[in-house]
């Protein structure tokens, strides 16, 4: 059963460069307490889907279509005040990347976290404190950071303030943008503990962006590889990490250090493409050993693999 | 001890360096270009006249009575300490004007008739802070009004004509918007009262009167705040973008606030801090603009003072008045810091 | 971030383009004045009385005249070195001036006078008289006059009139009153008492008189005005006689109550604002920036104390100290330029060196140094130029500042005297009443230059904007 169907999602932004199709047909689905993996370079699109899912997009946007089912409602039909009223938060919450500056430094800690919960008519200002310290308390961190402001933490800590934060409603879904790109391993390892944590004891889906393979494969059921807009690939961790398909996730796990060997990290050659000028047929062609005439002109669809696998290249297609 | 009293303490200090710093020109440049000893030698010879006139009655001796003004010529002498250099009298001077010992003035006269130069400046206190407060209150809540609208539009054709009409406005001379006002308004169109405070005579009954004020402080009013309500607005709008850009505010929105909530309460009230230090830096410019819109609408405040009082070339009045300003502006100052503080948790914990 | 790409964002906005228009018109109407007006206009034309006296006083520009029901009086001098005629008698030579006016206008001269200017004689003094010849066939003799005789102590040939001209105002003239008695009683069987009659001594040159003598109607017609000069000497000469028609209405801009053409004077004012502005704008940034980057970049003590110090100064309030220094220390252009820059640079040395810090802290100045760079380099090549644009904007920020801070100081009647400001003539006019007597155009006018310029130097600046917010730029 699952809890969120996403289907062609489209998110074009425009610019004075140009067009960017920040995330050009992506459809996943996520199932009750599954978690699923976005892994992908720096400007992918990974951030871009975070908020298309939370609908908290910039102004320059000239395209948003598709659909995103929850709970058998899509989401992108309703109005801006419904999806705020209904959805927004209380079915899908986020963590954002970057905890530095993503809390309101002139409102105390154990505010903003109960400031969901305050904006409902019937829930009172007593219950929303028991409620946030319970949270408080969930996310391993002392009662008094309550009445705390936000410059007096350190990096840690307001993580899991975000993390407490998002959680403060119960969602359905939970997304994580990079949670843990700005701290240090020590407190990586332990925000990455809290969250399997919570993957086991809560009943959450969690969608889980990542530019680190290595935290997505500790955490994430399913894993999606997304280049220049477009999730390439998707399956279950172990054969996305055992056995990658498409070239580009082939390359991003060569690239990974291997301590017990020799070989030296591969690397993938080129940069990825301008997102204003993308190529036509397969956006990968430029920087892959395998292309083929095809490549160049028809872009791929998915390829669904008899494992389950999904992969959107020529390779394993019919061949022609 | 807190650190907040500490913050507080320094503010403090240093804003009466200002006025020490302020004091000392004053006096300074008094001394150094003669100018004290010509006042002290006017307020001799003066005495000595004064004294002339009484001596003659009793002493008919010519000779006698010029003998006994030169004794008392060298003992007024010694008394002004013009017979040291004007170095020596700073110290008293300086204290004297920090006590509020401001003495006489030469020519002004309070509405009551005193000569005194604390009872002159005292009574157009008043209303001078009622001209400047208004002008001060309609201009904030104008600012916080168009700001905000324009934040959320930015990049619009009414931002874009908003930046024109912020140019002008801030290019503007309130005393010209003044003079320009008054041709139109009250000389074309006989809308408004060309200037003073009250009709001549002044309606009896507590709210006439108010009413009257009232009617003849629009105009002045309106001069002041046309002149900076473009810099404020523009300001705040300033502000709010860049506040707006910030991360907590997308977190905001995506945590599922109203625009409005977040408006106010992410947008704004972040923004106050930084909002409070330009309205600091505005300041001596409505203090000036002050000065001279009294000047041409005939408000009896201060700054009509400073014009009469150059005009008759009274220097106690314009010492005291260089004073009393510099000494508005502080405290105006440092209410604001300490708004600041208030407002920003980050200073005060940090 | 090259000059080039500057002015290229400068121009791609509405209102840089507007900005830099005004800009190029205030450089070009400056650079006309400095090259065609001598440098001390001020205290040899603007202040001097004699220069206008010739000009009406407080008249509106001669284009109101458009939107007049009435046709306004052109400003006319009719002026005349040669003679159109000359009767040489046995002992005795007379020249006759004579000059056609066509009044076809509507109301009567604000003023006439009558100028004699540059005589040489050689033995008796010349007689010169002025005569006005109506549409309505009636003559009147206005003026005779004996031009000075020589003193004990003169020789012949003896010159009058060379340095100053003599100029008789109609009006104020005694014999002029007598003659026009004269005129009115014999014309018209009137009798006007003498207080009156020199009030309306135009109206009756110009005019006929109605019912009682109250109300005199414009006569419109073709009028000579005959100047007669006899002198006795074949080698005397006449320099230059003229009758000066006061009109209603003179000029681009009117007069003001010296009779100052206010278009000459507002002219003037151009290359003052720029000046003021530039100078203080420049000196400000140029002091308050390298005050700045010292100050953040030695850090420490040093540091500390500049700030303390920039702290007070930044805080002083500027009008009254203005007005107490121009009061006492007396009312110089250099004086308000040198207090603008002594109590402006601090507040920009306080941004900068704020700006400074948090640029210094950045890890390409940190690679930089690690590489092995002097302080000094990397505070020029890189710090300085990462805070140039905003230095810029601030610089272009400061004149309007600058401009109106010098205006208003005029307008306090504290400017400096010897330089037509558009302060000082806005102050000659409030202090005048011209607010109250509704002379707009003496008011006005002197404001609106004001406000142009700041608002040029505004516009500029904001055209500046996105290059120091990268955010804005399209």
């Amino acid at each position: 059963m699952s809890i969120i169907r996403v289907n062609d999602l489209y998110l074009h932004y425009g610019t004075p460069g140009g067009i960017v199709p920040a995330v050009g047909g992506v459809s996943f689905t996520i199932d009750g307490r599954e978690t699923l993996g976005i892994v992908g370079e720096s400007g992918a699109g990974k951030s871009s889907l975070a908020l298309a899912l939370m609908r908290t997009l910039p102004r320059n946007v000239v395209t948003f279509t598709g659909t995103v089912e929850l709970d058998g409602t899509d989401c992108l039909k309703l109005s801006e005040e419904e999806y705020r009223k209904k959805i927004r938060w209380q079915k899908i919450a986020m963590v954002f990347q970057g905890a530095m500056d993503s809390l309101n430094p002139v409102i105390k800690v154990g505010k903003q976290v109960a400031e969901p919960l305050l904006l409902k008519p019937e829930i009172k200002s007593k219950q929303a404190h028991a409620t946030t310290l319970e949270l408080l308390k969930m996310v391993m961190l002392p009662p008094e950071i309550f009445h705390r402001y936000p410059h007096e933490l350190s990096g840690g800590m307001k993580q899991r303030v975000m993390i407490a934060m998002a959680l403060i409603l119960k969602p359905k879904l939970l997304i994580l943008d990079e949670p843990t790109s700005a701290l240090d391993v020590i407190i990586q390892a332990q925000i990455m503990n809290l969250l399997k944590r919570f993957k086991r004891d809560l009943k959450l889906s969690i969608l889980f962006i990542t530019h680190d393979l290595a935290l997505a494969s500790d955490l994430c059921d399913k894993i999606a590889v997304m280049y220049a807009g477009e999730i390439i690939e998707m399956g279950t961790a172990e054969e996305l990490l055992i056995n990658p398909k498409h070239p580009y996730s082939q390359k991003l796990l060569g690239s990974i250090p291997r301590l017990a060997e020799d070989a030296r990290p591969e690397f993938i050659p080129g940069a990825p493409p301008k997102m204003t000028e993308l190529p036509p047929g397969c956006y990968f062609r430029l920087r892959c050993h395998h292309a083929y005439n095809r490549c160049l002109d028809e872009h791929p669809p998915n390829h669904k693999l008899p494992s389950g696998q999904l992969v959107k290249c020529w390779l394993y297609g019919d061949k022609r | 001890m807190s650190p907040l009293i500490t913050k507080l303490a320094a503010r403090f200090l240093t804003l009466f360096g200002v006025l020490l710093v302020v004091l000392l020109l004053v006096v300074i440049t008094l001394g150094a270009t003669g100018f004290s000893d010509r006042m002290l030698h006017a307020t001799l010879n003066e005495d000595l006249r004064g004294l002339r006139q009484t001596l003659a009655q009793t002493i008919r001796d010519p000779i006698e009575l010029e003998q006994t003004l030169e004794i008392r010529r060298q003992e007024l002498t010694s008394f002004y300490s013009l017979d040291k250099p004007w170095q020596s009298r700073l110290p008293e001077t300086v204290w004297r004007v920090l006590t509020f010992d401001l003495g006489e003035s030469r020519s002004l006269r309070s509405f009551e008739g005193s000569s005194q130069v604390i009872d002159i400046v005292s009574e157009r206190l008043l209303n001078t802070i009622l001209l400047i407060t208004s002008a001060s209150v309609i201009t904030a809540i104008l600012g916080l009004i168009i700001g905000p609208r324009l934040a959320s539009r930015v990049g619009s054709r009414l931002d874009r004509l908003s930046s024109l009409f912020l140019a002008f406005s801030y290019a503007l001379p309130s005393w010209w918007v003044g003079i320009f006002l008054i041709i139109i308004l009250a000389f074309n169109f006989d809308i408004f009262p060309a200037g003073g405070m009250f009709s001549l005579p002044p309606p009896e009954g507590g709210i006439f009167r108010f009413l009257d004020m009232l009617w003849h402080a629009t105009l002045p009013i309106i001069s002041m705040v046309l002149v900076s309500v473009g810099a404020w607005a523009y300001t705040v709008r300033a502000m709010l973008i860049n506040t707006a850009q910030e991360p907590f505010v997308t977190v905001g929105r995506a945590k599922g606030l109203s625009k409005r909530l977040v408006e106010r309460r992410y947008i704004l009230r972040v923004a106050a801090p930084p909002i409070i230090t330009s309205l600091t830096l505005g300041l001596t410019a409505s203090l000036g603009g002050a000065i001279l819109v009294e000047t041409v609408f005939n408000w009896p405040g201060m700054g009509r003072l400073y014009y009469d009082a150059i005009l008759a070339a009274d220097e106690s009045v314009i010492v005291a008045l260089t004073f009393i300003y510099t000494l508005m502006y502080i405290a105006a100052r440092f209410t604001l810091e300490i708004l600041y503080l208030i407002l920003d948790p980050r200073i005060r914990y940090a | 971030m090259n000059i080039r790409e500057i002015i290229t964002i400068l121009l791609s906005s509405r209102v840089g383009k507007i900005g830099v228009v005004f800009f190029i018109l205030l450089v070009v109407v400056s650079l006309y004045v400095v090259m065609a007006y001598p440098m001390d206009f001020g205290p040899r034309s603007w202040n001097n009385p004699t220069v206008w006296a010739d000009n009406p006083k407080n008249v509106s520009p001669a284009w109101t005249n458009i939107f007049s029901q009435t046709k306004q009086v052109a400003h006319t001098n009719f002026k005349a070195t040669e003679p159109n005629q000359v009767t040489i008698g046995t002992n005795e030579t007379t020249f006759f001036y004579t000059s056609k006016l066509s009044y076809d206008y509507d109301e009567f001269p604000t003023f006439t006078s009558f100028t004699i200017d540059n005589i040489t004689y050689h033995s008796q003094p010349p007689i010169i008289t002025l005569a006005i010849a109506r549409p309505d066939g009636r003559e009147i003799l206005l003026y005779r006059h004996v031009v000075l005789g020589p003193s004990p102590s003169e020789t012949m040939p003896i010159s009058r009139y060379t340095e100053t001209p003599h100029r008789v105002y109609l009006s104020g003239d005694n014999t002029v009153l007598f003659n026009i008695t004269d005129y009115l009683r014999g014309e018209f069987d009137l009798d006007i008492a003498v207080p009156k009659l020199r009030g309306i001594i135009d109206k009756v040159i110009f005019g006929t008189p109605g019912g009682e003598g109250q109300d005199f109607s414009v006569l419109q017609g073709k009028y000579n005005i005959i100047t007669t000069a006899r002198t006795y000497h074949p080698d005397d000469s006449i320099g230059e006689v003229s009758f000066v028609l006061g009109g209603s209405v003179y000029g681009f801009m009117g007069t003001d109550a010296t009779g100052r053409d206010l278009a000459v004077g507002l002219l003037f004012g151009f290359p003052i604002a720029l000046l003021i502005g530039l100078t203080t704008a420049i000196l400000t940034t140029i002091i308050g920036t390298s005050m700045g980057i010292v100050s953040g970049y030695t850090g420490g003590k040093t540091d500390t104390i500049i700030q303390r110090f920039c702290d007070i100064l930044a805080n002083v309030p500027l009008l009254p100290i203005l007005i107490f220094l121009a009061f006492i220390i007396g009312q110089k252009l250099w004086l308000v330029v040198l207090i603008l820059i002594l109590f402006g640079w601090p507040g920009l040395a306080i941004l900068v060196r704020s700006m400074v810090l948090h640029s210094s802290s950045t890890q390409l100045v940190e690679a930089t140094r690690a590489l092995g760079a002097s302080r000094w380099r990397i505070m020029f090549r890189h710090v300085f130029f990462q805070i140039a644009p905003f230095i810029l904007a601030q610089m272009i920020f400061f004149t309007p500042a600058a401009i109106l801070a010098e205006a208003g100081l005029s307008f306090l009647g504290l400017g400096d005297p010897s330089l037509p400001t558009w302060g000082q003539i806005l102050e000659s006019g409030f202090s005048t009443g011209a607010v109250y007597a509704g002379y707009w155009w003496w008011v006005l006018p002197p404001g609106l230059l004001v406000v142009l310029a700041a608002m040029t130097f505004v516009l500029l600046a904001l055209g500046i904007e996105p290059v120091v917010n990268p955010k804005l730029r399209q």
